[in-house]
């Protein structure tokens, strides 16, 4: 396995990028106001459109999935930390041992 | 599956005849309207721009800030996320411009249909519920000759009116045809020539694809994560053995009072074998952590998959209740005629 190197705040920074992205995303969804009345080809045009919304939602959730694996990632590394530091303790407290 | 019939407008306007009231007024949507329709498409596909730019920069995190396997499949999954979404913005982006490009196209149709409404009221020819009227269909044979030329005067500007609507409206349907290619291109909708329908059925399949595609790669992500756990488990197992059985050695040999430096090269060798035991454990608690992750992304996909399916039976029975109606109300007319 490589060693692992982590800069925390660039990691969080780039998690805050897609959350906002995702929050943008989604306020603009709700503003696409299809024509009510007609006008030749205003239902395919519409089914197109509602068709690529779709996509568009679908880039939301993606967002959030990869948000996520963002923040199990940095929480992971947090633990590290911790793990890090009890072996260390444990290292220090074994070379105390008297052999003797 | 949805299916959307043949435009009712254009199968109307493929009606019209010689002799037949010729209308002259613009009665859909404003033009204006549809160009602002245009516009929030657009402005949809910037936001997903934001999305873009995220994902490009969460693929593109450096090994300095992120290394190791995890951070490997992570970019890998950010990379092509942003793959993905920038189709769907180029998508939204082409098909606004359609849009846009479609209304100046309606804006051209009622200025022409305004011009000919000028130009039969000029010809003097009858102007009524938003037509223009033929004139009568004939003239008795013992008319002045003054009336019969005026008559046959009007019966020319009605043809002129009747030549120039049906210009309009070929001239307008030539330049729908960007339209309707925008909306195969870049929406995956499109007029079906041969069951002359309408049918938006791409977006939906690529949907379950797509759907598919994810939950098995999301499955052999989590198999192979989970593997991965596994061998780090056995190997913390191994050094845990290792250890307890140098530790029960060392002992051995202080109870047994061997030399000094023969105890210290054992005391060496426990702390070494433990020294590797607590990297493993790091190592195999990260292993499982990252086993657990896809597992619940796999999860995930696969319930998103079997949604999408349960779904396909509604949207079936929807497609059934549709068809016999439009069979028996409707008899398709030839599709490339439509076009122009």
């Amino acid at each position: 396995m490589r060693p692992i190197a982590i800069n925390q705040r660039a990691l969080r920074g780039a998690k805050e990028e897609l959350d906002a992205a995702r929050e943008d995303l989604r306020s603009a969804l709700g503003d696409i106001d299809h024509p009510a009345d007609d006008f030749p080809w205003r239902d395919l045009m519409v089914e197109g459109v509602r068709s690529l919304v779709d996509d568009a939602e679908v880039i939301t959730r993606k967002c959030r999935n990869i948000s996520a694996a963002i923040d199990d990632s940095i929480v992971d590394f947090d633990e590290l930390d911790i793990m890090v530091g009890q072996a260390a303790t444990v290292a220090a407290k074994l070379d105390q041992v008297d052999p003797r | 599956m949805t299916k959307v019939l043949v435009d009712a407008i254009e199968v109307q306007q493929d009606g019209l005849r010689f002799g037949d009231p010729i209308g002259c007024s613009y009665h859909w949507l404003e033009p204006d309207r549809v160009d602002a329709y245009g516009d929030s498409v657009r402005r949809l596909a910037g936001k997903v721009e934001l999305a873009v730019d995220a994902f490009e920069r969460t693929a593109t995190i450096s090994e300095e800030v992120f290394a190791g396997e995890a951070a490997d499949a992570l970019r890998a999954r950010a990379g092509r996320r942003h793959e993905e979404s920038a189709t769907v913005r180029d998508n939204l982006r082409g098909l606004g411009r359609a849009i846009n490009a479609y209304s100046d196209v309606l804006r051209r149709h009622r200025e022409g249909l305004e011009q000919l409404r000028a130009y039969a009221a000029g010809q003097g020819l009858e102007i009524r519920d938003h037509r223009i009227w033929p004139p009568v269909e004939t003239i008795a044979g013992d008319a002045p000759q003054k009336e019969r030329d005026a008559w046959e005067r009007d019966w020319k500007s009605y043809q002129q009116c009747f030549e120039t609507k049906i210009e309009l409206r070929d001239a307008r349907r030539v330049s729908t045809r960007e339209l309707i290619k925008a909306l195969a291109d870049y929406a995956g909708v499109h007029p079906d020539k041969d069951k002359h329908q309408l049918v938006a059925a791409d977006a939906h399949q690529v949907t379950f694809g797509e759907l598919r595609r994810e939950a098995a790669e999301e499955a052999l992500e989590a198999v192979q994560a989970g593997d991965r756990a596994d061998a780090a488990q056995r190997t913390v197992d191994g050094l845990k053995r290792r250890e307890h059985n140098a530790l029960d050695h060392l002992e051995d040999m202080v109870l047994a009072e061997r030399p000094p430096a023969e105890i210290q090269a054992q005391a060496d060798q426990v702390a070494a074998i433990h020294r590797e035991l607590t990297e493993a454990r790091v190592e195999a608690r990260e292993a499982e952590a990252v086993a657990d992750r896809e597992q619940a992304q796999a999860n995930r996909a696969a319930r998103d998959l079997e949604d999408a399916e349960a779904g396909k039976p509604r949207l079936v029975a929807d497609q059934a209740t549709w068809e016999p109606a439009a069979v028996k109300d409707f008899e398709p007319p030839n599709l490339e005629d439509r076009l122009g």
